[in-house]
């Protein structure tokens, strides 16, 4: 390498490192709990202010506060600062603040994402800064199987959760209607992938057989689907089982209702469908069909807890809360249920050691359960609800909610030793 | 006899040729529409189409060629395939905002020996390499030249994971140094492939990417397992690489096709209809003809009684021929009755009137001289004779009147008055007679009424009709006389519940001389019913043995205060 090359790589890198910094300044910041000078430990949160995830970033922040206002009633509880910042759904940028974060912000723990693809490369980033990451949103299972670290906790249901507890019904639906070919619609990043490969994992471990009718994988965030509406009605399966979300599976239902899509095939989407957002966006009537759940449901489980949070975040938020809420409102307890175990916030050794195994009730805990951080995996251990949407205005706008549960107990859902062992073997992924 | 020519048969073919007519003309507009259909979807508009999809295919692969320029000709670049020296945390930070896309998986880096040295995963980055190189190389994989650029791929979609492709470039860098080394980004195919599809609304176009070794991927960027046989090849996108595309005219042709075929089915299932409801018609409109001929062949042969059945609650057009036939019949039946009646009381008004003239001077004389006798006769038992030979006289006198009534009859001056006039001089002429065997009149209705007619030939008739009830009834017997208005007319009626007669009878009781009475002349109802004819009305008769009978006098109504005979 010559003397000019090295000239210009200097001018460049530090050129690049300016704009990159300045790029990372916080933008639609939030701050809140404690002042820097009075609190125990900083929280450094990133989630989507825009764009299509916006309603999930802003919601998080609503259960952040929610978890805050619940701590401020508890003396014994650690003084959280808890810094939140705009994801804007790209890695690069998550990362780049969350180096900042730590850097120059002084944040001893990170949480958030909801994308897995910024959720994976800020675990990446975690890992090789030694920094704990709560992840509260992002459901890709590998985080915590293949790629599983340490410093890696998850306090919301993962994909492989959601599509053991869908394989499971799908089991039963097979026993009343028969079905035969199934086919999977998924977003094409590191989510949609993993939720397909969770699925078909946990069919094949049940013996559920099936006919393989096509996989199709649009874009994140693609504004429209009648490409591959139009390859399903060519190709009907009996089983459409889909892993968009948001605002992705919401535009994708309203395209695909205007066609005689849910006509000819049954549709289920097991881990984000059931949303409360997704719910009000069918207005009036759900489309026929429609098998969904989410990891968190405003009526289910029937629980006093349930109830008073849902109505809490209403009181807050003025509407009611999509799943996302739960998970960043579960995400700062864990930080501080474990920091009062540990005694340090900044002693992540300790955090990490209160951390597995962590027990914490949470709202989404049916009556006689408590949600736990499995120490294996660090992935929170849930039970999941999948049901149908009826009619029922009890949370408006909503007109429908779902119902016809069929629950799968949390522990009966956990991955088998086995299972992560050849997860991680054949990852090469080492265990946290 | 049989038509020779039919006009349902002419009305049948007339229709069909209208039907086969329609048909043709459909059919000929039909092909001019296919043609034009499949000129839209075939022509200028798919093939600027067509360029127009290709231009954006190559605009997006143009634009990660800059994108990759950018990379492959930074001098930092090679650093991602020492270990020994770490990339600058800005360089990084530029590759990873490079690879923060939708489109790609990431940013590969390939050493000299064409094995991945490095990686920087983007947005969409999942799956192999980025969970594991393992088993994962681009040594199987075609490759396409552009320029300086490298098409490595496409790796087609499998049963877990999307297509891809790599468009790679040498790290400019390096060259001419010991080592070499490239850059490729890591592109999903399904951001080339949903390129392909073209705005056609009517879905008659599917557009493929085809590869250089003819294999075909959909839009959504799937391999299509056998290829269409009416593939058609479009614009290249890279070398070798094209855009294929298929009309499926039938998907817009189908449904008209089915329409047409429809249009043909019913036009034909009309045509059969047709002829089967008019051979129908035919069989049904050839009896009734047939029937109607009979009925005039019938009335011709003279048989005047004969009438056609006429349904009243169908009331076609052969119904109204038939109603009219019967009427024709009626008509003919009652002037034929009327001219041999006439002609039977010319006759016999003629003999009649030449016998009374020869009878009656000598019957005057025979009365005179048996007066003048019974007269001059002492003796009481004689006497009573002769009486008895008057009277015998006045009886055939009055016969000889009858018969000259009846052969002379004449209708009288005639002028509007009151029936009620008529009413109590009849009842006056008979009420004796009928108050000796106990026989009751009564009038009823509305005797008010007027007529025009000959004042004492109405008072004749009403007073032949009461003789004849009188004589019919018993003691206790009842006769109602009744008027009551009847369209242009003013309707009569005898009624009396005496013996009545049976229909034998009823027939032949008008006509002249026939009489059930040993002392009638047989001539009382055939002077009424001449009488009734003479001014202007009309006489009927209704009989049930046992029963009683009822006579109908209809004459002309009128109003006094009209002037005569205006009512009508």
């Amino acid at each position: 390498m010559g003397r000019a090359t090295i000239v210009a790589l200097g001018t460049a890198v530090a050129f690049l490192i300016t704009v990159g910094a300045a790029s990372a300044q916080p933008t639609g910041r939030v701050e809140l709990g404690a002042s820097a000078a009075q609190a125990d430990g900083t929280v450094a949160c990133m989630y989507p202010m825009t764009g299509r995830g916006a309603t999930y970033g802003r919601d998080s922040i609503h259960g952040i506060e929610l978890a805050l206002d619940r701590l401020a009633d508890d003396p014994a509880a650690p003084r959280l600062r808890v810094l939140v910042e705009d994801s804007r759904s790209k890695a690069s940028f998550a990362v780049r603040m969350a180096e900042d974060f730590i850097s120059n912000q002084g944040a001893d723990i990170l949480c958030g994402m909801v994308s897995s693809g910024v959720g994976r490369a800020v675990s990446r980033f975690a890992r090789e800064s030694g920094t704990i990451l709560v992840g509260t949103d992002h459901a890709s299972s590998r985080l915590t199987l293949e790629e599983g670290h340490r410093y890696y906790f998850r306090v919301s249901s993962d994909t492989w959760y959601s599509h053991a507890a869908g394989a499971r019904y799908l089991k039963e639906l097979r026993e009343e209607t028969g079905w035969q070919s199934l086919a999977f619609l998924g977003p094409d990043y590191e989510y949609g992938r993993v939720a397909w490969r969770d699925l078909r994992m946990a069919l094949d471990q049940i013996g559920v057989d099936y006919e393989p009718a096509g996989t199709y994988w649009p874009r994140l965030y693609e504004p429209d689907y009648s490409l591959y509406i139009q390859a399903l009605l060519e190709n009907p399966p009996d089983i459409l089982v889909t892993a968009l979300w948001g605002g992705d599976f919401n535009a994708f239902v309203e395209q695909a209702r205007k066609t005689r899509l849910f006509e000819l095939m049954r549709v289920a989407n097991f881990d984000a469908g059931g949303n409360y957002d997704t719910l009000v966006s069918f207005g009036e009537s759900a489309p026929e069909g429609l098998i969904l759940s989410a990891r968190h449901h405003v009526n289910w489980p029937q629980t006093q807890r349930n109830r008073d949070f849902v109505r809490a975040f209403h009181d807050k938020a003025g509407h009611y809360p999509s799943y996302a809420a739960l998970g960043a409102y579960t995400g700062i307890l864990a930080i501080a249920r474990a920091a009062e175990a540990g005694g340090d916030i900044r002693d992540t050794d300790a955090m990490i050691a209160a951390l597995r195994g962590l027990e914490i009730p949470l709202p989404a805990d049916p009556e006689g359960y408590t949600s736990y951080i499995d120490p294996e995996t660090h992935q929170i251990v849930q039970a999941q609800a999948i049901g149908s949407p009826a009619r029922n205005g009890r949370f408006p706008p909503a007109q429908v909610l779902l119902g016809d549960w069929h629950v799968y107990e949390a522990e009966s859902l956990k991955p088998s030793p086995a299972l992560i062992e050849r997860r991680r073997g054949n990852s090469g992924g080492s265990s946290p | 006899m049989k038509p020779r020519v039919s006009l349902v048969g002419k009305y049948t073919v007339f229709s069909l040729a209208l039907i086969l007519g329609a048909v043709a003309g459909l059919s000929v507009l039909y092909a001019q529409f296919s043609d034009t259909l499949i000129e839209r979807l075939t022509g200028e508009r798919l093939n600027a189409q067509l360029a127009g999809t290709a231009n954006r295919i190559s605009a997006f692969i143009d634009n990660r060629i800059y994108q990759l320029e950018t990379l492959s000709s930074h001098p930092a670049m090679p650093l991602y395939l020492t270990a020994e020296v770490r990339v600058p945390e800005g360089v990084e930070e530029l590759v990873r905002v490079e690879a923060d896309s939708p489109d790609l998986y990431g940013i590969l880096f390939f050493d000299g020996d064409d094995r991945l040295a490095n990686l920087v995963p983007g947005q969409a980055a999942s799956g192999p390499p980025y969970w594991s190189r393992r088993g994962w190389s681009i040594a199987p994989l075609p490759r396409t030249r552009t320029g300086g650029t490298e098409i490595i791929g496409p790796h087609v979609p499998d049963s877990g994971a999307p297509g891809w492709l790599l468009i790679r470039q040498p790290l400019r860098g390096m060259q001419g140094g010991e080592r070499r080394g490239h850059v490729a980004l890591h592109v999903r195919l399904a951001s080339i492939t949903e390129r392909i599809r073209i705005e056609d609304l009517s879905g008659a176009t599917r557009t493929f990417l085809q590869l250089p070794d003819g294999r075909l991927l959909t839009p959504t960027g799937r391999p299509v397992s056998k290829a269409p046989p009416d593939l058609m090849q479009g614009p290249e996108v890279l070398p070798g690489w094209h855009i294929a595309y298929q009309i499926e005219a039938e998907h817009i042709l189908n449904p008209v096709r089915t329409a047409q075929l429809g249009m043909y089915s019913l036009a034909g299932a009309t045509g059969v209809g047709l002829v089967l409801v008019f051979w129908r018609l035919a069989r049904s409109l050839r009896r009734r003809v047939n029937r109607l001929v009979d009925g005039a062949d019938t009335l011709a042969a003279g048989d005047l009684q004969f009438r056609l059945r006429v349904h009243e609650d169908r009331w076609d057009e052969i119904d109204v021929v038939a109603h009219g036939f019967n009427a024709m019949a009626d008509r003919l039946q009652q002037m034929l009755q009327r001219t041999i009646q006439s002609e039977k009381m010319a006759v016999l008004g003629e003999f009649a009137t030449g016998v009374a003239h020869e009878v009656r001077n000598p019957l005057a004389t025979i009365k005179l001289t048996v007066q003048a006798l019974a007269r001059k006769e002492h003796d009481q038992r004689r006497r009573e004779l002769l009486v008895d030979v008057e009277q015998e006289i006045d009886r055939l006198n009055r016969v000889v009147g009858d018969l000259l009534t009846y052969g002379r009859a004449t209708a009288g001056e005639s002028a509007c008055f009151e029936i009620r006039t008529a009413f109590r001089k009849a009842t006056t002429v008979v009420e004796a007679s009928a108050r000796d065997k106990g026989v009751d009149i009564s009038t009823s209705g509305d005797s008010r009424l007027c007529v025009y007619a000959n004042a004492e030939q109405v008072v004749q008739c009403l007073v032949n009709l009461l003789a004849n009830a009188v004589e019919a009834c018993g003691e206790d017997d009842v006769i109602r006389l009744r008027a009551h208005e009847e369209h242009a007319q003013v309707r009569i009626d005898v009624t009396d519940n005496g013996r009545g007669m049976d229909a034998a009878t009823l027939e032949r009781v008008t006509d002249p001389f026939y009489t059930t009475r040993e002392d009638g002349t047989g001539l009382g109802l055939s002077i009424t019913r001449q009488l009734a004819l003479l001014n202007g009305g009309s006489l009927e008769l209704a009989s049930e043995p046992g029963e009683g009978t009822t006579v109908t006098l209809r004459l002309p109504r009128c109003r006094t205060d009209e002037p005569a005979g205006k009512e009508s």
